[in-house]
């Protein structure tokens, strides 16, 4: 095995006790697949196995970082009874780590997965909103080319913005996650579902706002990128007049719900 | 153009003296370490500051200020991991080098373990200490490179603590292979040593004699708590005034012999500043 693989393996073993004990007990099973070999085995059972477990609030920390991302699922999650520590044992856990994965996306995933529909709901939301977060920031004051409607503009590619997200999700879900971050778990979904904008703003501020349809699926039409004839064309298709269809796609590119592709 | 050799391009870098270390936020805290009225009140023990980094989180303003002054800085990086390719993206590069030339860094240092598991993100703070193998060494010492020419300045591996130490190679002879593999300098950490040779049951001053001390940039210095798990007993390197006296033995060892250091950090940034007189004196009095 990569000296990168055993120490993933390490991580794990630091991370979920079931895991280490697993290890220790019969490493060959608990490793099986992970491609670590005999001699790769006995280094890893060689210490105490105590010498795994005396950081006794690694756990704690990753949860915090977790949950500073993801307030208002955690906090259905733990409403539900949900233990949230429960995760660093998960094959979620465990994949993200062998996957290089992002934790907290591993987390939403688990949440989701593992709790009722609202939390699931919840962390899809919150889940997209931390992509977002590190999603690369684009500035928006360069492609500010509006209402003009030059050979150059009309013939731009565009795409949905890197700061904003469409997520389908269950109708009354930004509700309640609006009321979780005033500290309130409240609320329900309900059966239907609506298309929303995730955004993260230039502060680092995340807001949500469910889509006219129009707009949803203008914005689907742009997806990874278009002309920007095409978008305008769809707004006329919609009903709006050429002029008006031109300022409507030169606002969302000049917002930074739209972007040059 | 001929890549130049450590034992000429050491000759260069300045010496710094005896400095303090800190990082985001470290001063905040009540009781900490006020570095500027060290400066002031110390300035034989505040030469420079090593400040800790996260690229996502940069310097705070205790640390800016110091960089703003013009006072002497190196940079100690809390966020990569050196001996995983994919770890070292351009635009992370880009950054550190930016940073560290802002705050005018004689040079880039830091633990050579893992800092993250997964891909780089906020909440990891994991610090393990690399797999010591032959393959593992050369893999870190590749990605020190590669750090060294992105940035144009001089990357020091320091050897991290930990409890778990897996592989064939000692720690010694692993950061041995490092530094001749990547033509490079090290930051020895006696407290972090101390603790290796406690866990692997050896003398504190075990494998010292056959190592490269000439390699030896920069030692840190840190106190260190006996602690308990489960009726297990280990030594936690939580940088408290008090020096184990291992740690003591390693640094009065390796400073007179290592021809080339050039900097010594009492790491007891969450201390006030009267509980750390007497250890800054001590090494002091060491390394003069």
């Amino acid at each position: 095995m990569s000296a990168a693989g055993l120490q993933r393996v390490i991580v794990r073993m630091m991370f979920d006790p079931a895991f280490r004990d697993a290890v220790y007990g019969a490493p060959e099973r608990a490793l099986a697949g992970a491609e670590v070999s005999e001699i790769e085995r006995g280094w890893l059972v060689a210490r105490d196995r105590r010498a795994y477990a005396t950081d006794v609030t690694r756990q704690a920390r990753a949860l915090l970082a977790l949950e500073e991302e993801l307030p208002a699922a955690c906090a259905w999650a733990r409403a539900q009874g949900v233990t949230l520590e429960a995760f660093f044992g998960s094959g979620k856990f465990h994949g993200c780590v062998e996957g290089r994965g992002l934790m907290v996306l591993a987390f939403a995933e688990w949440l989701a997965a593992n709790a009722g529909v609202e939390v699931g709901e919840l962390a899809r939301v919150e889940g997209e909103l931390a992509w977002l977060r590190r999603s690369t920031s684009t500035s928006t004051s360069t492609s500010t080319s509006t209402s003009t409607s030059t050979s150059t503009s009309t013939s731009t590619r565009l795409r949905v913005g890197r700061r904003v997200r469409v997520v389908r999700v269950r109708v009354g879900v930004l509700e309640m996650w609006a009321a979780a971050r005033e500290g309130r778990v409240v609320g329900s979904v309900g059966e239907g579902e609506v298309e929303v904008l995730l955004e993260r703003g230039e502060d680092g501020g995340c807001t949500g706002e469910v889509l006219e349809s129009g707009l949803a699926a203008l914005l689907r039409v742009a997806g990874d990128g278009v002309e920007r004839a095409a978008l305008v064309e769809e707004v006329v298709r919609q009903g709006g007049e050429p002029a008006e269809a031109e300022d409507i796609v030169g606002g969302l590119l000049a917002s930074g719900v739209l972007e040059r592709a | 153009m001929a890549v130049r050799r450590f034992a000429e391009r050491v000759r260069e870098l300045p010496r710094l003296g005896l400095g303090v270390s800190t990082e985001y936020g470290a001063g905040a805290a009540a009781g900490a370490l006020d570095v500027a009225a060290l400066r002031a009140g110390w300035p034989q023990f505040a030469q420079f500051l090593e400040v800790g980094v996260e690229v996502v989180k940069g310097l705070d303003g205790p640390a800016q200020a110091w960089t703003r002054a013009g006072l002497p800085t190196t940079y100690h990086f809390l966020d990569v991991n050196l001996d995983e390719p994919v770890d070292l993206e351009p635009g992370w590069l880009a950054e550190v080098g930016a940073l560290a030339r802002g705050m005018r860094a004689a040079w880039l240092c830091g633990d050579a373990g893992w800092w993250h598991f997964a891909a780089r993100d906020r909440g990891h703070m994991l610090l393990l200490p690399p797999v010591l193998t032959r393959e593992s060494a050369d893999a870190m010492a590749d990605g020190l490179m590669r750090v060294r020419d992105a940035t144009g300045l001089e990357v020091l591996p320091e050897n991290p603590p930990g409890q778990v130490f897996v592989g064939d190679l000692g720690l010694l002879e692993f950061f041995a292979r490092v530094c001749e593999r990547a033509d490079t300098g090290m930051l020895l950490d006696c407290a972090h040593l101390a603790i290796y040779q406690r866990v692997m049951g050896r003398d504190a001053l075990a494998g010292l004699e056959g190592f490269p001390l000439e390699r030896v940039v920069e030692l840190h210095v840190a106190g260190g708590s006996l602690r308990e798990v489960a009726g297990w007993q280990f030594v936690e390197d939580d940088h408290v005034p008090a020096v184990l006296p291992e740690t003591w033995r390693i640094f009065e060892r390796v400073a007179p012999r290592a021809g080339n250091l050039k900097a010594v950090v009492f790491e007891c940034e969450r201390n006030p500043v009267a509980a750390c007189l007497e250890g800054f004196e001590r090494i002091a009095g060491v390394w003069r």
